[in-house]
């Protein structure tokens, strides 16, 4: 076999798992901090995209003045989602039973609808991109492949974005109160934590982070379509549950192997049937996810519960 | 004797089980007498199909499975690729006025239920959050196998994961339709049969709390598994036929929209009731129509802003609503199942 195909492949697994690891980090928040699952994920994931793609194509501003944009108009979104649907399922209540879950997961659902149906109805089913337009020089080369500049740029902007959040959760304050809710909400108000206001914060802070990881998505996959959406929210809770609920570190560790596993099964596959290798690689993190599942439920980075 | 009679007249009594003859009834005196198209019918009987299926596990036991499509996609590919590759079984498709098409459709729909079994067996044990996660993820796996799989059936015929049934292997609409309202006799009996029995019982023991349910000596995971089991081979007999009615399947059949018609049918209607799906797929369909034919474009925008405000406001679906009110002095709750 030929060495340097492995080296490609685990290379592009390393460079999209780290995106799809940044991805999935709003949704461990978000699922951790309030056992509240988006589903509507993908679709938020979207919302950074073309955002920033509106923002370079009617406008004509550069795509990282899109991507802070698109951050912010994150942080709007979650103020938002949690006060017209999250705050009445779930703000008041201190244990969330499976009967609260489903309806979550259900409003949700239905966000996801209105939201993936609106880009439809907007932007079309076409691929929306930044064209040519790259940082510096378009492509670099490394390890004898070709690597596109944006695709590495949406991974140093995705490290720091961990990086900042997970100094976020360690050292501040609020970061703290975050993690105390996470681990017991009851002892949390016990010691004066307004739960409301950690609630609200965290749902701004994991959709906001999820629209901004739409940015990176679009910058790798180099144009969306609303499609997108149904691969990476499936494979954002691939990540978040082999890292751990509510685990940043866990969440990008997670996704750098569902990557890896994705470049390798490639390989291994197209071996036997190139034409089948990119399904069949697919296929593979989602057996990982039932595997998890099954096994060891509480992920990498989790917790016991 | 005595005891048999009195639950033959409760149940004549019962108007859950006069809608549901009603609803029978309506749908064929509205195809003999051409009062609707054969494809309109088609799609109501569809969506009341899917709608039921799903109620059996997530109405009843309470377990939200996401990713049901599933079942629609491995029914719909296994009777296509079962008529498709033996010669027999397409003959028997046209055996007597759609007797043949859904014996097909239950082997399909027992291929549904075989995996749906397996699975279950493992994915029963997670709750909430996770079973609905893990489901998804069925989805997806089913779905990216059957495109790797099927275009290596037959390289020069089939393009991607997309068969088309030729000719000769596919039968007269009026056949399908047939074979679909027989399935969907079946469903409503079935569901109605849980309601009314032990074992409805305990899947609503299982509803309100597991754990009590399993210490008061209800076996749950067999109660879960046979719900999911019944579940998964319903819905696949739906996606067989439905197929059979497309002349065809393709992988959007394995599209999480259809997660979406289902589960929005059931909430809209009221959990946990026989009536909820029917009357829900009812009204989704009309809705849909509606929608789609006034505002086409942003219908779907609409109708996920109802099913939040259903979610916020009205959690117990329309009949869970009804079911709260008195009339005459008689609880709705006692006639409404």
């Amino acid at each position: 076999m030929d060495v340097s195909i492995l080296a490609i492949n685990l290379v592009n697994g390393l460079l999209w798992g780290i995106i799809l690891g940044f991805a999935a980090v709003g949704l461990t928040l978000l699922w951790g901090v309030m056992k509240v699952v988006n589903l509507a994920q993908g679709e938020v994931i979207l919302m950074g995209s073309y955002v920033a793609i509106i923002l370079f194509a009617q406008y004509g501003l550069s795509p990282l003045i899109g991507g802070l944009v698109a951050l912010l108009v994150g942080l709007a979104a979650g103020f938002l989602i949690y006060w017209a649907l999250l705050h009445k399922l779930v703000g008041k209540v201190e244990r969330i039973t499976l009967k609260i879950e489903m309806s979550t997961l259900l409003a949700m659902f239905a966000l996801s609808i209105a939201l993936l149906n609106f880009y439809y109805y907007a932007f079309g089913s076409e691929p929306r991109g930044f064209g040519l337009w790259s940082i510096g020089v378009p492509f670099i080369r490394v390890l004898g492949t070709t690597i596109r500049t944006n695709i590495l740029l949406a991974d140093a902007l995705a490290l720091i974005s961990v990086a900042v959040i997970y100094l976020f959760l360690d050292r501040t304050i609020l970061g703290k109160s975050i993690r105390a809710v996470m681990q017991d909400a009851q002892a949390a108000s016990l010691v004066g934590i307004n739960p409301v206001k950690i609630k609200l914060l965290t749902t701004i802070l994991g959709i906001g982070l999820t629209v901004f990881s739409g940015f990176m998505v679009l910058l790798f996959e180099a144009s969306v379509t609303p499609e997108i959406a149904h691969k990476y929210a499936p494979l954002s809770f691939v990540v978040v549950v082999l890292g751990g609920l509510g685990s940043v570190v866990g969440s990008l560790v997670a996704g750098i192997i569902i990557g890896i596993i994705y470049g390798l099964s490639k390989v291994v596959v197209s071996i036997f049937n190139p034409r089948i290798s990119d399904p069949v690689a697919l296929s593979t993190a989602f057996i990982v996810l039932i595997l998890i599942l099954l096994f060891k439920p509480e992920g990498i980075f989790g917790r016991k519960r | 004797m005595a005891g048999k009679e009195s639950t033959l007249s409760h149940y004549l009594r019962s108007p859950t089980l006069l809608i549901i003859v009603f609803v029978i009834l309506g749908m064929l005196v509205a195809r003999i007498m051409g009062m609707s198209t054969l494809d309109t019918l088609m799609t109501i009987m569809y969506f009341m199909g899917i709608a039921l299926s799903l109620n059996i596990i997530m109405g009843f036991a309470g377990y939200v499975s996401f990713g049901h499509a599933v079942f629609l996609g491995l029914g719909g590919y296994a009777y296509v690729l079962l008529v498709y590759f033996i010669k027999p079984l397409a003959d028997l498709q046209s055996l007597g006025f759609g007797l043949g098409a859904f014996l097909v459709a239950v082997l399909a729909g027992l291929f549904a239920a075989a995996i749906a079994a397996s699975v279950g067996a493992a994915v029963l044990r997670l709750r909430g959050a996770f079973f609905a996660i893990a489901t998804i993820g069925l989805d997806f796996t089913a779905l990216y196998l059957m495109k790797a799989i099927v275009p290596e059936l037959n390289p020069e015929q089939f393009f991607g994961a997309q068969i088309i049934l030729p000719a000769d292997k596919i039968v007269e609409k009026d056949v399908v339709f047939n074979a679909m309202f027989l399935t969907l006799i079946i469903l409503l009996a079935v569901n109605y049969y849980i309601r009314k029995s032990p074992f409805g019982v305990g899947l609503t023991a299982i509803k309100e709390d597991e754990d009590a349910a399993e210490v008061l000596g209800v076996p749950t995971t067999m109660f879960k598994i046979i719900a999911f089991t019944l579940a998964g081979f319903f819905t696949g007999m739906v996606g067989a036929l439905f197929s059979l009615n497309g002349g065809g399947v393709d992988e959007t059949l394995f599209n999480l929209g259809h997660s979406i018609d289902m589960i929005v049918m059931i909430v809209i209607g009221g959990l946990g009731t026989v009536l909820g799906p029917i009357v829900g797929s009812l009204i989704y369909f009309e809705l849909y129509d509606l929608l789609l034919v006034h505002y086409p474009g942003v219908n779907l925008i609409i109708l996920g802003i109802i099913v939040a405000i259903v979610v916020l406001f009205f959690p117990e679906g329309l009949i869970g609503l009804l079911r709260k009110y008195k009339v005459k002095g008689v609880r709705l709750r006692d006639l409404l199942e």
